[in-house]
């Protein structure tokens, strides 16, 4: 299977790409997506948490600090998606993933009062996300939103959930097509759990 | 005096929930964004003393230093924050498989407009908010913003942005209602479009009339909940959306 990783800035993204290594997959990341004629998994790693992006309601406001973190958390993983379709095209798994949060980026969920810019920017990246997947399913593709649980959750043992999360089916009854988890737009974390919008 | 400040009051809902304000007995701030668009004049010239015209793009920190100023000239606090303004734009650029490629730059003006520019204006009016009785602050959001219900396949930009709105407004309230403000969240219904003369472009027979999903606000934004703590998004009809 080949594998594709936007970047491997964060702990993360670099034991989910030694994860990947140690088992037989080909794994390429940052400007190699060129280079790729056919694509098995995307996975979207930007999650960036900006200094400067901790402000709450209360205090002086850095609105600019809040666009970087929209360029950073919610532009570039859709333009990536984006450029790496026809490489995805190709490719027989067609299973797109993304970073986030659930804890600060559910709107159900959140008790956070700053980290504004990160929080927006990921809200908004589920939404984006969803309606590219409802383009996208019907022709095969499978989405994944996941939730390391930064600083919960030791990045080898996130990497070990998002291995699973990312290359196994969901429940599928060949009977009742209703009856498949594939067709619902779920965040999951790296302990399993879902989270709400 | 009971006064309330409205973003986007140009034309459409804003204009005409500042007609229901008026009519509430409040003095009403209303922002002013579009060049070519007098019909909060002919409101102003019909209420003198009580509708001022602020110019007010929310997207700009320096524009809303000079809307702060402006009001504070008028009224030394203000009891309710209607945050209407937003951007809507065409569905071009924002899709995935379309014909034009996605454009980074109009998602992050979508972004900035409809949910920067409204978590800015509280800041900057906090002060004058938190001198008020009501504090009351209310937002118009869309029933696209809602990732639960979202069967759109394309044109994700706007949703998303209304979403990231939830999502500033979510934070708003975990950080204020302590503090005792309350919040609403409105999905306006799909909306016929203001013309300059006043006018309603209907492209469509489902649409409704700004002023009446306005009337169908007043009492969300006027009134009183036993269970304040709880956010959420409510229609026109009264039924609450999921986020
Ligand atoms: N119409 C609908 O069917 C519908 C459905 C769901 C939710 N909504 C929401 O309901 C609200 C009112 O909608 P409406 O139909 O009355 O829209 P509208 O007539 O377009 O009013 C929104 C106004 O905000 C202005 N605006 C844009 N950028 C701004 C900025 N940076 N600062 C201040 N003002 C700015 C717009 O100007 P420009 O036209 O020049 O951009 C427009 O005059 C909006 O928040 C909208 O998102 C509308």
């Amino acid at each position: 299977m080949i594998a594709y990783l936007t970047n491997c800035n964060s702990d993360f993204a670099r034991a989910l790409r030694e994860r990947l290594l140690r088992g037989g997959h080909e794994v390429y990341a940052g400007e190699a997506l060129s280079s790729l004629s056919s694509l098995d998994l995307f996975v979207a790693t930007e999650d960036e948490r900006l200094s400067g992006d901790d402000f709450t309601v209360r205090e002086e406001i850095d609105p600019e600090i809040v666009m970087r973190s929209v360029e950073e958390n919610l532009c570039a993983p859709i333009l990536a998606l984006e450029a790496a379709l026809p490489a995805l095209d190709k490719g027989t798994l067609k299973r797109v993933c993304f970073i986030t949060s659930g804890a600060e980026a559910s709107v159900n969920w959140s008790e956070k009062t700053s980290g504004y810019g990160y929080a927006m920017a990921k809200a908004a990246l589920a939404q984006a996300a969803r309606i590219c997947c409802n383009r996208l399913y019907p022709e095969g593709y499978t989405f994944r939103m996941f939730d390391p649980l930064v600083g919960r959750v030791p990045p080898e043992l996130a990497a070990a959930a998002a291995e699973e999360i990312f290359l196994c089916s969901r429940a599928y009854d060949p009977d009742n097509l209703r009856r498949t988890d594939e067709a619902r737009f779920v965040l999951r974390d790296a302990l399993g759990r879902e989270w709400p919008w | 005096m009971k006064t309330v400040l409205i973003t986007g009051a140009d034309r459409g809902l804003g204009l005409a929930l500042a007609r229901e304000y008026l009519k509430l007995g409040y003095t009403v701030f209303a922002g002013r964004f579009l060049a070519d668009y007098a019909l909060l004049d002919d409101l102003a010239a019909e209420n003198p003393g009580r509708l001022f015209p602020v110019p007010l793009d929310v997207s700009d920190p320096r524009s809303i230093d000079s809307a702060y100023a402006e009001v504070s000239r008028h009224a030394d606090h203000l009891d309710v924050f209607v945050s209407d303004a937003a951007y809507m734009g065409g569905p071009e650029n924002s899709r995935i498989r379309g014909e034009e490629k996605i454009d980074p730059a109009l998602m992050c003006k979508s972004v900035r407009v409809n949910a920067l520019g409204p978590l800015l204006c509280v800041h900057r009016f906090l002060p004058m908010l938190q001198a008020g009785e009501e504090k009351r602050l209310c937002f118009i959001s869309s029933e696209v913003s809602s990732v639960a219900l979202m069967l759109r396949d394309g044109d994700f930009r706007y949703c998303m942005s209304k979403t990231a709105l939830n999502m500033a407004v979510r934070m708003m309230h975990n950080a204020l209602f302590p503090a005792g403000f309350t919040f609403r969240l409105y999905q306006p219904g799909w909306m016929r479009r203001q013309m300059p003369d006043g006018s309603l472009y209907n492209r469509d027979d489902r649409q409704i009339d700004p002023g009446f999903s306005a009337a169908r606000a007043m009492p969300v934004f006027t009134g009183r909940r036993a269970d304040e703590g709880r956010l959420e998004l409510v229609d026109y009809l009264g039924s609450v959306w999921p986020f």
